[in-house]
Order: structure tokens, then C-alpha cells, then sequence
């Protein structure tokens, strides 16, 4: 296998406004921080104020800040469910 | 609002919930069909629920969320969450348990909130009706099985 394929992954992004890439996966260095990533994905989706959204994959909560090596992927594909967080609210 | 906007804006809403995003959040979509969003929530080792929301008027007015079974049935009790969004003490307007949560209309309705209009947050992000469900989901997620 190439080095290439050793040091990348490819990855989507899902929402509720819908999916970056709009088909197949995004090929990205596992060196990449999520958070750029992810603001690649608001921008394709016309998605404005995403700071402090949540990105998970599966049951894993993603540190943005960190790179996707680092969150503890190593290639392959993965899909990124990206949503805002619980409201605030009770009290009532 | 004139509700041939409201249509178009509910249609436009819910074209982004696509069947990946569905599958990796165990939902399942019942009824995508203005005025109603009704989608199931799923999870191991949960009870299976759906949630309606009614968006009439969308977006000026919020939806408001009904809790039903995973047959369909309304629910007399929802499950409690740490953050006190899961109400299950009778809404003064519909009678029955509901979501007090920013973005909700029984929220926006509750006299406990009158102060916090809906005008206040439906131009935020996250309070699109993707994400309201996003966060009503999320409040169903921490809340006890």
C-alpha cells in the first residue's frame, strides 16, 4: 500500500442540513484537525455558527481541536454526525 | 405566515435529513409531510419513541413536539433527563408532557417563558427544525431509559 494510504482517511459529514461530500468521502491527512474539516463541510452547507456543535462517529465524541490521528483513527472511511448540542430550557 | 411559505420552508427543512444521518442516529423517519416531521428515536436498551412535530406555520412559529410510543400512541410520561427539558407536569395548553426547551413552541407558550420569544432564537443556528429535533433528541439521549 502506498504511504498516501497509510496517512489518510476518508471522511463525511452528516447534518441535518445534509451531507459533505454530497456522494463518496472526503480524502483527508490524518494529521488534519477535525475542526478544519468540519468548517469545510458548514461552508458546503451554508452553515453558519457551528462552534460548539457536537461531531461524534458511533458512540465516540470527537475533540475538534485535535487531529484525526490523534481522536484515534488511523484511515479507512468514517461519517461524522455533526449537530448542535441539548438546548437550554427546564424550569418551567 | 402565509402557509405556502411555511410549505416551502418546511419541505426545505427536512430535504437534508438524509438516510446515512438517519442510520447513524437510529431514527427513523414516519411522516415528512407538511405540517407533521414524525420521527422515531431508537437506541440499545431504550424504549423506542417518536416524536410528532406539528410546524404549522413554520418558521413563524415554532414546532411543537408531542411524544408518542413506538406504535404511534401518545404518551402519558416521558422519560427525565438531567437538564430538565422533559416536562412531564401537564402543559397549560395541550395537557400532557412536553419539551421545555428553547425552540419548542409549548416552551415558548409556557407561561414560566412568556418573556422568551421564539423570535429570540429562529434565526440562530441550531434552530432550524433539523436542529431543534437535533436537540430534542440529544435531551432524549441523557434522559433516564
Amino acid at each position: 500500500m502506498s504511504e498516501e494510504h497509510h496517512n489518510t482517511l476518508g471522511v463525511a459529514v452528516l447534518t441535518t442540513s445534509g451531507r459533505w461530500p454530497a456522494t463518496g468521502f472526503e480524502k483527508v491527512s490524518l494529521n488534519e484537525k477535525v475542526r478544519h474539516v468540519l468548517q469545510q463541510a458548514a461552508q458546503h452547507l451554508h452553515l453558519a455558527g457551528t462552534d460548539g456543535w457536537i461531531a461524534t462517529v458511533g458512540p465516540q465524541t470527537l475533540n475538534v481541536d485535535e487531529s484525526f490521528r490523534a481522536n484515534g483513527f488511523t484511515g479507512g472511511d468514517i461519517q461524522i454526525d455533526f449537530g448542535p448540542r441539548q438546548g437550554g430550557g427546564g424550569r418551567a | 405566515m402565509h402557509e405556502a411559505v411555511s410549505r416551502q420552508l418546511f419541505v426545505e427543512a427536512v430535504k437534508g435529513i438524509g438516510p446515512e444521518l438517519c442510520e447513524a442516529r437510529g431514527w427513523t423517519i414516519y411522516t415528512a409531510t407538511y405540517p407533521l416531521l414524525e420521527i422515531g428515536f431508537s437506541a440499545p436498551e431504550r424504549q423506542s419513541v417518536r416524536v410528532r412535530a406539528r410546524c404549522d406555520g413554520w418558521n413563524g412559529q415554532p414546532a411543537s413536539i408531542e411524544w408518542l410510543d413506538g406504535n404511534g400512541a401518545p404518551l402519558a410520561s416521558i422519560p427525565q433527563g438531567p437538564g430538565g427539558q422533559l416536562n412531564n407536569s401537564a402543559h397549560p395548553q395541550t395537557g400532557r408532557p412536553f419539551v421545555c426547551m428553547a425552540g419548542v413552541r409549548e416552551y415558548h407558550t409556557h407561561p414560566s417563558h412568556a418573556g422568551d420569544a421564539w423570535e429570540n432564537y429562529k434565526d440562530r443556528p441550531g434552530y432550524d427544525l433539523g436542529g431543534v429535533i437535533t436537540q430534542v433528541w440529544r435531551a432524549w439521549q441523557q434522559a433516564r431509559p
